[in-house]
């Protein structure tokens, strides 16, 4: 399987409701998932999940964002081609306008020593 | 006459227009279609009379080759084609036909019979010919068979004729029929041209009928138009002129009211637009107390003015707020809570902690005063009790230096009599030593007398020997004589009696030279005691001699230390006089001292009793125990004030960035130096939470800076800004406990 490495700049953005929907996602979200916008609108956002990531990574996410609290952490995501690729992911819970619950989350390159850290955080997780 | 009539002319021409067109092109389509349908079943009808015609023809041709070459199957296609010309006959007789042609078609059929008969027969005549030759049958009875042939070949023949004949008149009958059915068709085609030419003329006058009212309404609309436009390029408002009654003048009269009511509206906005100015003119100056009171007309200026007065009453708040701050701040009242308000972010939440940094400053700063302060009273006490001991002391080393002089000068005055008395003794030292010397030769001369008497005694005690031998050999010879004398009876009597005295005398000679030998024995021991004695002495001289050097060396030693002593004396007298001066400065020193920390007393319970008068927080003091580490983290704390306020103020759509990142601040830095240097606290819990939470406010720094460039909502941005104000006071409670922490630290070392 093939690793894709962020560029030093990448933002990658998306959004979902609190079913965890995608209700947006930007062009540089689209590129590296490999995905059309439209293939992700309306789409659960554990269509990217990969299954190297344990369950318990994810139950800490929900439980902090539910809470409305900030959270943070390094996430392998899969590429729609079956590649994958990691990311210093920040989800900030909040509401819209219309007062609906959202999740931003937004994407950075990770350290690599960092990642290699969370590998072995996970190995021993899942 | 409106457009709504005219429209409803147009449509009520145009209709009957098209019903009578469509009434015209229905009956000229119908008679076309009926006479070309009646043209195209009399040419089927003329095609089916050839191929009947034909049948017949190839009927006899069949029937012919059959009779001639006598093949017996040829029957069978005989009875086929006859087949075809009976199904051609009962579709011709189905057909819509003319009453002269049925007529004679049922001749013709009618003489069919007659005709095939006479085909079949001379058919198989020939058949039977060719049966006879076969099987030999010549001459007679073979030409009868020809014969029949032939002559059934004349019957066929006529019958053909006769049937041509039917044939030709039915197609010459149905020529004229066709003929007939031609002519009307073009009259059909004729009519329905004239039909099509008066509905285009009728078509033509309608268009321009139609043209005429379409360039009526569109000069209204035009009209219209020009004073919208005008409307439009102008400011002022101007009405649109009404030029016609119909729907189009109902328009300008309705737009010209809707202009009315704009400019009504327009006014009452201009209203709340001059209220608006004269409320933000005293925002600006400072004055938050006014709202814009007067209701806009149109909705979205109504939202606006709604949005206006909440963001100004939003502003009063926070201002209150912080002003409130800022006056407990200048009330001295340091320990008053700076209170956060929710959803605040930016400026004005940066004034909040600049607010709680300075707080939190001042309060370390009061908590070191207070600290240092009431150390300092303590100094002072201690300093007044030392000071007044000084004085005392001073004046007692006053006497003591005077009673000490009184001794130096009677010391010194021993010292010069220790040092006369030491050049006495020296004197006397070396007189001893020439008696010792003296004793010295005395002793050496007892020596060597003593030897000599040892030598001497030594030739008497030869002698002693020699006598003391004389004295054996006499008692031997004694004995000798005895024996002769006894030998010799009575006349060696006499001579028995004088060996015997000889012998007596040796033995008395034998005893005095042993006494002499004790004697000289004796004597020898004395005079070797004697030399040791002398010898002793002279050692004992020797080493008197010595001591005496070292007694003299000593004596010298002495007066020249008496002399150092005088010398040290004056010294030490000069010194001591100085110590008096010393003491009496020290004395007065003390008393001025005293005076100087009485007044810091007063100063510091002046100090005191500032520090009382305000208020910080009690927590403070257990942080300042490292003054280097309130200054330099209260500096980091503003300095990420500064950061957010400077990434904040460069953040715009399209603009992207990037941020220091955690490790590049002055606390990142700060950070690594601290872990390489091995500090303490660095091991703790709370240092990686500050690690964290530093970490996390960089990346959300830079994450509000991307989402600003890439023209993201306000919701998005204003979440991020959100959690970066919980980062930052974060940092700072984090900070507020590392140093707290680090104090403890050292308590405990301590």
């Amino acid at each position: 399987m093939k690793e894709t490495v962020l560029s030093d700049n990448a933002f990658l953005v998306s959004e979902t409701n609190s079913k965890g929907i995608i209700t947006f996602a930007n062009e540089q979200f689209c590129n590296v998932a490999g995905y059309r916008i439209e293939e992700l609108i309306n789409q659960p956002h554990n269509l990217i999940r990969h299954s190297d990531m344990p369950k318990a990574a994810f139950e800490d996410l929900w439980k902090s964002i539910k809470s409305d609290k900030v959270w943070e952490g390094y996430v392998k995501n899969k590429t729609k081609n079956g590649g994958f690729y990691w990311v210093y992911a920040t989800v900030y819970p909040y509401k819209n306008e219309d007062g609906e619950q959202c999740y931003m989350s937004c994407r950075r390159k990770p350290n690599v020593s960092e990642v290699n850290k969370a590998i072995d955080l996970y190995k021993t997780l899942s | 006459m409106t457009i709504k009539k005219k429209s409803l002319l147009l449509v009520t021409l145009f209709t009957i227009l098209l019903i009578i067109n469509a009434g015209g092109v229905f009956i000229s389509l119908n008679k076309i279609e009926l006479s070309s349908t009646q043209l195209n079943e009399q040419h089927l009808i003329n095609k089916k009379l050839l191929l009947l015609k034909f049948n017949i023809k190839n009927l006899q041709e069949v029937a012919t080759d059959i009779a001639l070459v006598g093949d017996e199957y040829g029957l069978d296609d005989l009875e086929n084609v006859k087949n075809d010309y009976l199904d051609l006959y009962s579709e011709i007789i189905t057909m819509n036909i003319n009453e002269s042609i049925r007529n004679n078609i049922e001749n013709l059929n009618n003489n069919f019979n007659k005709y095939f008969t006479s085909l079949k027969n001379m058919a198989t005549y020939g058949i039977q010919r060719t049966l006879a030759y076969d099987s030999g049958i010549r001459g007679q009875a073979f030409d009868d068979k020809i014969m029949k042939v032939n002559s059934e070949m004349i019957f066929v023949d006529e019958y053909s004729e006769s049937l041509n004949n039917y044939i030709e008149s039915i197609l010459s009958i149905n020529e004229k029929e066709l003929q007939k059915y031609t002519a009307s068709n073009d009259e059909t085609i004729h009519y329905a041209m004239t039909i099509t030419i008066i509905l285009t003329i009728i078509f033509g006058i309608a268009l321009i009928i139609l043209i005429l009212i379409i360039k009526n309404i569109l000069s209204g609309i035009t009209t219209l138009n020009e004073g919208v436009k005008k409307l439009s390029d102008s400011d002022e408002t101007s009405k649109i002129k009404v030029i016609s009654n119909d729907e189009l003048g109902n328009i300008s009269l309705n737009f010209n009211s809707y202009i009315e009511k704009i400019e009504k509206d327009l006014e009452k906005d201009l209203i709340v637009i001059t209220e608006a100015r004269k409320v933000i003119g005293k925002v600006n100056a400072g004055l938050y107390n006014d709202r814009i009171q007067q209701k806009a007309s149109s909705n979205a200026v109504e939202k606006l003015i709604n949005e206006i007065n909440s963001m100004i009453e939003t502003t009063q708040n926070n201002l209150t707020v912080l002003s409130e701050s800022l006056i407990n701040l200048a009330n001295a009242k340091y320990d008053s809570k700076i209170p956060r308000i929710e959803g605040v972010t930016g400026l004005i939440a940066s004034l909040l902690n600049g607010a709680s940094v300075t707080q939190s400053t001042v309060s370390e700063v009061m908590a070191l005063i207070d600290n240092s302060n009431k150390r300092l009273t303590f100094s002072a006490n201690d300093l007044t009790v030392a000071s007044t001991e000084l004085s005392s002391a001073s004046n007692t080393q006053a006497a003591a230096l005077e009673e000490t002089a009184a001794a130096i000068e009677e010391i010194t005055s021993t010292i010069t009599q220790s040092s006369e008395n030491a050049a006495k003794m020296a004197i006397f030292a070396t007189k001893v030593t020439q008696s010792s010397e003296e004793g010295k030769n005395l002793a050496n001369k007892t020596s060597i007398s003593m030897d000599e008497l040892s030598t001497e005694v030594n030739t008497i005690n030869d002698a002693i020997t020699i006598i003391d031998q004389i004295a054996f050999q006499t008692n031997i010879l004694s004995l000798n004589a005895a024996v002769e004398a006894a030998t010799a009876g009575e006349a060696g009597k006499g001579f028995a009696v004088v060996a015997q005295e000889v012998r007596n005398l040796a033995s008395r000679s034998a005893e005095a030279a042993n006494e002499i030998k004790a004697l000289v024995q004796s004597a020898n021991k004395k005079a070797q005691e004697g030399k040791t004695v002398s010898s002793q002495m002279i050692q004992g001289f020797d080493e008197l001699d010595t001591n005496i050097n070292t007694t003299i060396d000593l004596i010298n030693d002495v007066a020249n230390a008496s002399k150092e002593q005088e010398a040290a004396m004056t010294q030490i007298n000069s010194t001591v006089n100085d110590l008096d001066k010393a003491t009496q400065t020290n004395a007065s020193l003390a008393s001025d001292i005293n005076t100087m920390a009485e007044s810091t007393k007063t100063l510091a319970l002046q100090l005191q009793s500032a520090v009382d008068r305000t208020s910080f927080e009690s927590d403070a003091k257990r942080r300042v125990c490292n003054t280097n580490m309130i200054f330099d983290l209260n500096k980091l704390k503003s300095d990420h004030i500064n950061f957010k306020n400077n990434n904040f103020c460069a953040c715009k759509e399209g603009h992207s960035f990037k941020v220091k990142k955690s490790t590049e601040c002055d606390m990142g830095q700060w950070i690594t130096k601290s872990e390489v240097d091995g500090l303490e606290f660095t091991n703790s819990k709370l240092w990686e939470e500050i690690k964290t939470t530093h970490n996390r406010f960089h990346n959300m720094v830079q994450d509000t800076v991307d989402l600003y460039s890439e023209g993201y909502g306000n919701e998005q941005i204003i979440v991020v800004t959100e959690n970066i104000e919980l980062q930052i006071n974060g940092i700072f409670d984090l900070i507020d406990q590392l140093k707290e922490y680090n104090c403890d630290l050292q308590f405990k070392k301590k």
